[in-house]
């Protein structure tokens, strides 16, 4: 009888410290510089917000929240101390990371958005677990609209322009078929020459960039000297007859972060690169 | 014998080389023509001068193991980088650390395994690997610890590469392959004296300090200015050597440009796979030299069954 009485006891006291966790803020921890974006577009706020990584740098609230690490290098300790009711992280569901962050009792929820379309699903279902699913159908339905416009925009040009993507040039990377890049070129109305690859991140050849003359080059590198890059892109060997680098169309100043991250601010990286390839 | 066959290879590195100008991703035009050219010239400095290097540090270490990167020269230059864009923030011309630091871990390793006037080939080479290893391993703790998106990509820089953005660098390839490759055919009889033995070559009346050390700078210089050019290309300082060792046996006159046109060729050819293949896509030239090159060298072996190291 007496164990009963302590038995009963602790219940009582683990259902009372239990008690304010049913009526207190939702903690969420993003894994993705995107999710991130997509966690404060839905209006989540910084106590919600509990942890992010260091690469995610929008918005400036970013920089009061704790953080846990870049992808390759999560603190999981610090994650659990956290005490997330949800991770929303990316990659394989069996990779070591979301394995341990399972393993660890947490509720892991997993979003890989590498198309237009997954994006707005991703934002959906974000919007549905954390409790703003009103907020995630208006913000897509806005995305949307938007989209459509700059797509009707797109169907009166009568000269598509050849565009070169590179995200990086040691070595030359560019992205193929099926990557998120591709579809913003296409939609923005230009021709991404290296979306005929199979690859979603080709290592391209000089050789086939000069034989395919781009009108446009657009620099998606993530890092600082954005002006410094294209001064040296446009001084490569054998580079100075592409059409882009004569008619001093190699675009930096466009943030990577708007056209490569598939986040919320997507569709406003379209605008902008339909804006800079084909004016008003 | 051997000069004729020498001749026979000189003939087939200009067969390579003018095949490989018409092999590419598109068709040759004349503004491609320079760029495929002076990549084909990369691939010819970069496979004679690690491949020439490669013999020569087989003979100063007496190891058939030994290699071009295998005294941290190349990890001392990938760290120069990573430091560079680490610390510094640097986006320039990231050669230009990169020798740096192949230049300072070459100091540093010589000084390390230094004893008085002389440095013995054992700790050479154990405080080569050991600063190889330690230079590896502080690439990627800042790689992992920076925020620098920019580190996870210099990780393929590290993988090499003979695209050419700039024609100085295969003008200092050439350079530097070109210069040393004549100073190693002029010590080949040290050379041969050391690879039979340090005491052997004592009694030779070689003074095989002084050797030692000029030639281990030399190479070492070289091989620095190499990775700066292209990045780290497995396989050709390794294996090339041994190839050359099976054409024309172990003296060093024969062997060292013996190797270079070897190298020469296989890098040619090589480069000419990696940027075809999968055209317009690239793949790293690393990947195709070991691919290429480990089968047929086991071909070799096991077909002469007595290739030597000395």
């Amino acid at each position: 009888m007496k164990r009963f009485k302590k038995i009963a006891g602790l219940f009582i006291i683990f259902f009372l410290l239990c008690g304010p966790a049913y009526c207190r803020d939702i903690r969420v921890i993003s894994l993705a510089p995107s999710t991130t974006e997509i966690l404060f577009s839905l209006g989540l706020s910084e106590n919600e917000i509990v942890g992010i990584t260091n690469y995610c740098n929008y918005p400036p609230q970013t920089r009061n929240i704790p953080k846990v690490g870049s992808l390759a290098t999560v603190n999981i300790e610090k994650i659990i101390s956290l005490k997330p009711d949800y991770v929303f992280s990316v990659g394989s569901a069996s990779n070591p990371l979301n394995k341990s962050l399972k393993a660890a009792g947490l509720d892991v929820k997993i979003f890989n958005a590498e198309r237009l379309d997954g994006i707005f699903l991703a934002i959906l279902d974000i919007g549905e677990i954390t409790g703003r699913k009103d907020k995630a159908e208006t913000l897509v339905k806005n995305m949307r609209r938007e989209l459509q416009e700059i797509r009707d925009k797109t169907k009166s040009i009568e000269q598509p322009k050849k565009v070169y993507v590179e995200i990086w040039g040691e070595p030359i990377t560019s992205c193929g078929r099926n990557s998120l890049v591709d579809e913003v070129i296409t939609a923005a109305g230009g021709i991404n020459i290296a979306g005929s690859i199979n690859t979603l991140y080709p290592l391209l050849s000089q050789e086939f960039i000069i034989s395919q003359d781009p009108d446009v080059i657009l620099l998606g590198y993530m890092s600082r000297d954005q002006a410094g890059l294209k001064k040296a892109v446009a001084s490569r060997f054998g580079w100075q007859n592409i059409k882009a680098v004569k008619n001093d169309q190699v675009i930096c100043d466009i943030s990577p972060d708007i056209f490569l991250r598939p986040g919320p601010r997507i569709v406003d990286g379209i605008a902008q690169i339909q804006k800079r390839l084909y004016g008003e | 014998m051997a000069n004729r066959k020498i001749f026979l290879l000189i003939l087939l590195l200009a067969v390579s080389a003018a095949a490989a100008l018409v092999i590419g991703p598109v068709s040759l035009t004349r503004d491609i023509l320079w760029l495929r050219l002076s990549r084909i010239l990369l691939g010819i400095a970069a496979g004679a001068g690690l491949a020439s290097c490669g013999a020569v540090f087989q003979a100063l270490l007496r190891n058939p193991l030994a290699e071009p990167y295998v005294l941290g020269v190349s990890s001392g230059a990938g760290l120069g980088a990573v430091l560079a864009v680490a610390l510094f923030g640097y986006a320039g011309f990231l050669p230009l650390p990169a020798f740096t630091g192949g230049l300072l871990v070459i100091f540093l390793v010589y000084n390390l395994s230094r004893v008085g006037q002389k440095v013995p080939v054992q700790t050479l080479l154990l405080s080569g690997v050991v600063i190889n290893i330690i230079c590896s391993s502080l690439i990627l703790f800042f790689i992992s610890a920076s925020g620098n998106p920019v580190l996870h990509d210099a990780m393929w820089w590290l993988l090499g590469n003979l695209q050419v953005f700039d024609s100085r660098l295969v003008l200092a390839s050439l350079a530097a392959a070109g210069l040393g490759i004549p100073v190693f055919m002029l010590y080949s009889r040290e050379l041969d004296a050391i690879s039979l033995g340090e005491e052997e070559a004592l009694h030779l009346g070689i003074n095989i300090e002084n050797v030692k050390t000029a030639l281990f700078i030399i190479a070492s210089i070289i091989t620095a200015a190499l990775v700066s050019a292209c990045g780290l290309i497995g396989f050709v300082g390794l294996i090339v050597p041994h190839m050359a060792r099976a054409i024309v046996g172990p003296k060093h006159k024969a062997l060292i440009i013996t190797a270079a046109i070897l190298g020469a060729i296989f890098l040619v050819l090589s480069d000419a796979a990696a940027r075809t293949i999968m055209k317009p896509a690239e793949i790293p030239i690393g990947i195709i030299t070991s691919l290429l090159g480990g089968p047929f060298f086991l071909y070799l072996l096991r077909k002469t069954r007595n290739i030597k190291q000395k």
